[in-house]
């Protein structure tokens, strides 16, 4: 009986594993865009800023 | 040697071009051996179609397998020699490897089921590699909740150490015991028992694990250093504030 359903197992497998690799694919380039984006933004700010003595 | 290319300066400028090459290597070999895996192999006498599950189960398994062994080794170097990228490595590593033996666990009961007629069973090799699986988890937790990153590179650098007794026992677990799962089909005497139309498949497969993990550490790499400098930034501007 399982040989008629050989094809959903193997379905079932594939978008598993394929949409687990996408999922943390994309987990890990927007992580790296969104700190990266933290990072220049807060470089900018720290240049910007740039004083002999700290106005603040 | 580890000194030159371990510079967090280097590696930055290193893994700039190793990035895109990766990304790339991985696509073209995945669309490969997919094709491979699906056009150009026959299916197997016994178990016919399914089979083909092979192609994504036993590569996630040697790459969450691998993976371990390089944050162990990485770990080492943590203690050994405390070395800072070492621990970034290691950290930027472990959520790669829980989802390849996340992906190995449910794919081999998705294949357990049309071959053996059970979805999971608790013999040695199943069990080792939930139990690897489990180290996964715990290592992410030490490294991501323990505030002090001191403290949690330092354990978890003992723990991943400690977890590498881990590795020969999933290898030999079905050598050491009578399990239900298969013993060795590639690597054993006498060379491979499997047929080399499967073989390409499965090694194509392989490699793109292999390009798609070392794309994925770059990147996560980059990320934690470039967090580490934005809590640099920020600690010298909460002081500057508190000195003014």
């Amino acid at each position: 009986m399982l040989e008629e359903y050989q094809f959903l197992f193997i379905a079932l497998s594939y978008l598993v594993a394929f949409g687990a690799l996408f999922t943390l694919t994309a987990a890990c380039i927007v992580r790296y865009r969104k700190t990266h984006k933290i990072f220049t933004h807060l470089r900018q700010d720290i240049c910007q800023n740039l004083h002999p003595k700290n106005p603040i | 040697m580890i000194e030159k290319y371990a510079n967090p300066n280097r590696f930055q400028t290193l893994s700039k071009h190793l990035i895109p090459l990766f990304g790339i290597l991985s696509l073209i070999a995945f669309t490969v051996g997919l094709y491979i895996a699906f056009f150009a192999s026959p299916p197997d006498y016994q178990q016919k179609e399914t089979v083909r599950i092979m192609y994504i189960h036993v590569p996630a398994a040697w790459m969450s397998m691998s993976i371990f062994f390089w944050m162990g080794i990485s770990s080492f170097l943590v203690i050994w020699r405390r070395h800072h990228l070492a621990n970034i490595a290691a950290k930027s590593m472990a959520p790669i490897g829980a989802v390849l033996a996340f992906i190995c666990l449910v794919t081999g009961a998705l294949w357990g089921k049309p071959t053996w007629g059970t979805y999971w069973i608790w013999d040695a090799r199943l069990t080792s590699m939930l139990l690897l699986f489990f180290l996964y988890i715990g290592y992410i937790l030490i490294q991501y909740t323990t505030e002090d990153h001191f403290k949690a590179s330092k354990i978890s650098a003992i723990f991943a150490s400690v977890g590498l007794i881990n590795l020969p026992i999933i290898k030999f677990s079905v050598e050491w015991w009578n399990t239900l799962h298969q013993g060795p089909s590639i690597i054993r005497a006498g060379g491979p028992s499997i047929h080399e139309t499967m073989l390409w498949p499965l090694f194509t497969m392989a490699f793109a694990y292999l390009c798609l993990t070392v794309f994925l550490t770059l990147i996560n790499m980059r990320t934690e250093l470039l967090q580490q400098k934005i809590e640099g930034m920020l600690r010298r501007k909460v002081s500057e504030a508190t000195h003014a």
